[in-house]
């Protein structure tokens, strides 16, 4: 039923000009590279950016020095590449926090300054939106831990005799895991992003984040001890979002104690499912609730 | 086109929006006025989609504005000065919606010389006044090229220039046969604007009518000065006149227009000094129909303007 209408007076009046919803115009592509051009002019992004590359290239350098001075021709030396360039990785853990809270902080910092009513009113279609800001975020953690990783290797490929510059694509062992520190940061930062889509706060969401990444592995491990064990606090041990992380990087050799490692896909499996849920909560809750 | 239908939204407990109804139309400007808390802000939000309503509809064009498939060139929002992100440059954020519609460059560098924000286009926004914020938001609005344009407080933090800008802008808009929908406190500002005036009051419309029918729906009022003042009222009472008693030789009439009264003078031989038709103010106008509907109430001030207060305009 159509309600009674407050109708304007049909006075004179020019010939209108009418919005045409079928006209064509906003794409998917084009909320991307909006996405690209927000990152670009985002200092933050280059800060961290930064940080994580400089960061990375120097926590490689150094644990290729170390191996180099205290370990060659000890009896320690194992001389094994992966374990090397595996060590070479440490940086990797920086670029999870450093990108991840980027990931927070490019949708929270919008929310913060008001810039969020802006995009939404430019690409009203929210799933696209999100979708968009995603995949851009995606893609600049990807060329920057790529870089990082790329970086490492080249520096302890130069201190360390075992580690050649060409394993990196060579050695499909070193090249596996590099391809899994890789995918496992840029889905540490999806979690970020989604982690600030629900939360809304970059406090919160930066918080929330350095918990699943840092503070739940020391409770379950003082859980662990607590219970002498106990095979649920090691199951859960093992489903932890670093342990997992650590399983898929390195090719199913976890460092869980009696316990079998999970198969890299398991584990790659599991990191997805951490992923998702904050990306498919704050989705859900970003269609929902009002901007 | 805007139509709002039944449009009600909620926030817990508080309803901004009460089942309102109407219909805007292009090529006039449509002032959107309310007190503080009245709805007109939630409103514009709803039509944009930043806000989901909780039962009714609101479109533009016949459709939801997520449902556009070019939402910037069918409506142009100016909602908020301060939706922009401190850290990137006037230029940079134009850019950006922009690349949303794959708008050209050239047309970025168009809407900032239109909004006369050449000067600080490279400057980052932290830096910005309010005024130079809304010149922003106005350029960001405009970059679509849309049929539809709504501004809320599009004035705020404006120098008398910018405002002057703003409502010939409307205007133009308006001219062009575009849907231009206005909100403002400024009762001057929207008297010089509007063509129709929307009035909301705790969420409710009170008054949608042509700005002139709005001005003259307390009739004609008449202020006359005249020696025999006693004689002239006596002429003039009949059924549907009122008149005031100001002093001995004046009196203010309503009901009659100035060529009757002039023509009842010359009857009973009453000699005129004055026929001055009043007209009350949008302001005037605007408190009469809000004085029920204010939320948020000023304390008294206990003023020599509070005790005497402004007479209404003489054209």
């Amino acid at each position: 039923m159509n309600p009674a209408l407050h109708t304007a007076s049909a006075a004179e009046r020019p010939s209108p000009v009418v919005a045409d919803p079928d006209r064509d115009g906003s794409t998917f592509g084009g909320a991307v590279s909006s996405e690209l051009l927000k990152l670009a002019a985002l200092r933050t992004a280059w800060v961290l950016s930064v940080i994580t590359l400089v960061l990375g290239v120097l926590v490689a350098g150094s644990a290729a020095f170390s191996y180099q001075q205290f370990t060659a021709g000890t009896e320690f030396d194992t001389g094994e590449p992966l374990q090397l360039a595996s060590q070479g990785m440490t940086g990797s853990y920086f670029a999870m926090i450093l990108l991840g809270a980027l990931g927070v902080l490019t949708i929270t910092t919008e929310y913060a300054s008001g810039s969020i009513r802006s995009s939404v009113t430019a690409v009203p279609q929210r799933s696209r939106l999100l979708a968009a800001k995603a995949l851009a975020l995606a893609a600049w953690t990807a060329v920057v831990t790529a870089a990082m990783i790329l970086l490492s290797h080249i520096v302890v490929a130069l201190i360390t005799e075992p580690v050649g510059m060409t394993d990196v694509v060579a050695d499909a062992g070193i090249a596996g895991m590099y391809a899994a520190t890789w995918a496992s940061v840029v889905l540490t930062v999806l979690m970020g992003f989604g982690l600030g889509t629900l939360l809304r706060s970059s406090a919160g969401g930066i918080v929330m984040l350095a918990v699943i990444l840092f503070v739940v592995q020391i409770a379950l491990t003082i859980l662990w001890s607590i219970t002498n064990g106990a095979d649920w606090t090691q199951t859960l041990l093992q489903l932890e979002y670093m342990s997992l992380v650590g399983q898929f990087t390195e090719a199913g050799d976890g460092q869980m104690p009696g316990m079998e490692p999970l198969a890299r896909w398991q584990a790659g499996l599991g990191i997805l499912v951490w992923t998702a849920v904050p990306v498919l909560a704050g989705w859900m809750s970003f269609l929902r609730r009002d901007v | 086109m805007i139509t709002a239908e039944n449009l009600r939204k909620r926030y817990g407990a508080k309803t901004a929006v009460d089942g309102i109804s109407f219909q805007l139309s292009p090529g006039q400007v449509t002032g959107f006025l309310g007190p503080n808390g009245s709805g007109k802000s939630t409103t514009m939000r709803l039509a944009v989609g930043l806000d989901r309503p909780t039962s009714g509809s609101i479109t533009i064009g016949g459709r939801p504005y997520a449902q556009h498939r070019a939402p910037v060139h069918s409506v142009g929002a100016v909602l908020d000065a301060g939706a922009t992100h401190p850290g990137r440059t006037g230029r940079q954020h134009l850019r950006v919606l922009a690349a949303t519609h794959r708008i050209s460059r050239g047309r970025v560098e168009e809407v900032i010389e239109l909004t006369g924000l050449e000067a600080a286009a490279s400057k980052r926004i932290r830096g910005y006044s309010l005024g130079m914020n809304q010149r922003l938001g106005i350029a960001a609005a405009l970059l679509g090229d849309p049929a539809v344009l709504i501004f809320d407080e599009p004035v705020n933090g404006l120098d008398p220039e910018g405002v002057r800008w703003v409502r010939r802008l409307a205007r133009q808009m308006a001219a062009e046969g575009r849907t231009v929908f206005v909100s403002s406190h400024l009762m001057s500002e929207m008297a010089q604007t509007a063509d129709h005036l929307i009035v909301l009051g705790r969420g409710r419309i009170i008054a949608d009518a042509p700005l002139q029918q709005l001005l003259n729906d307390d009739g004609h009022r008449v202020l006359v000065r005249t020696e025999q003042a006693a004689q002239l009222m006596n002429a003039l009472s009949a059924s549907g006149v009122t008149i005031q008693h100001r002093d001995a030789e004046s009196f203010e009439i309503t009901g009659v227009d100035p060529r009757s009264i002039g023509r009842r003078a010359l009857e009973v031989g009453a000699v005129i000094h004055e026929l001055t038709p009043l007209h009350s103010s949008l302001e005037d106008q605007y408190m009469k129909l809000t004085g029920e509907h204010v939320e948020y109430r000023s304390g008294a001030l206990h003023t020599a303007e509070a005790a005497h207060p402004v007479e209404e305009t003489r054209p």
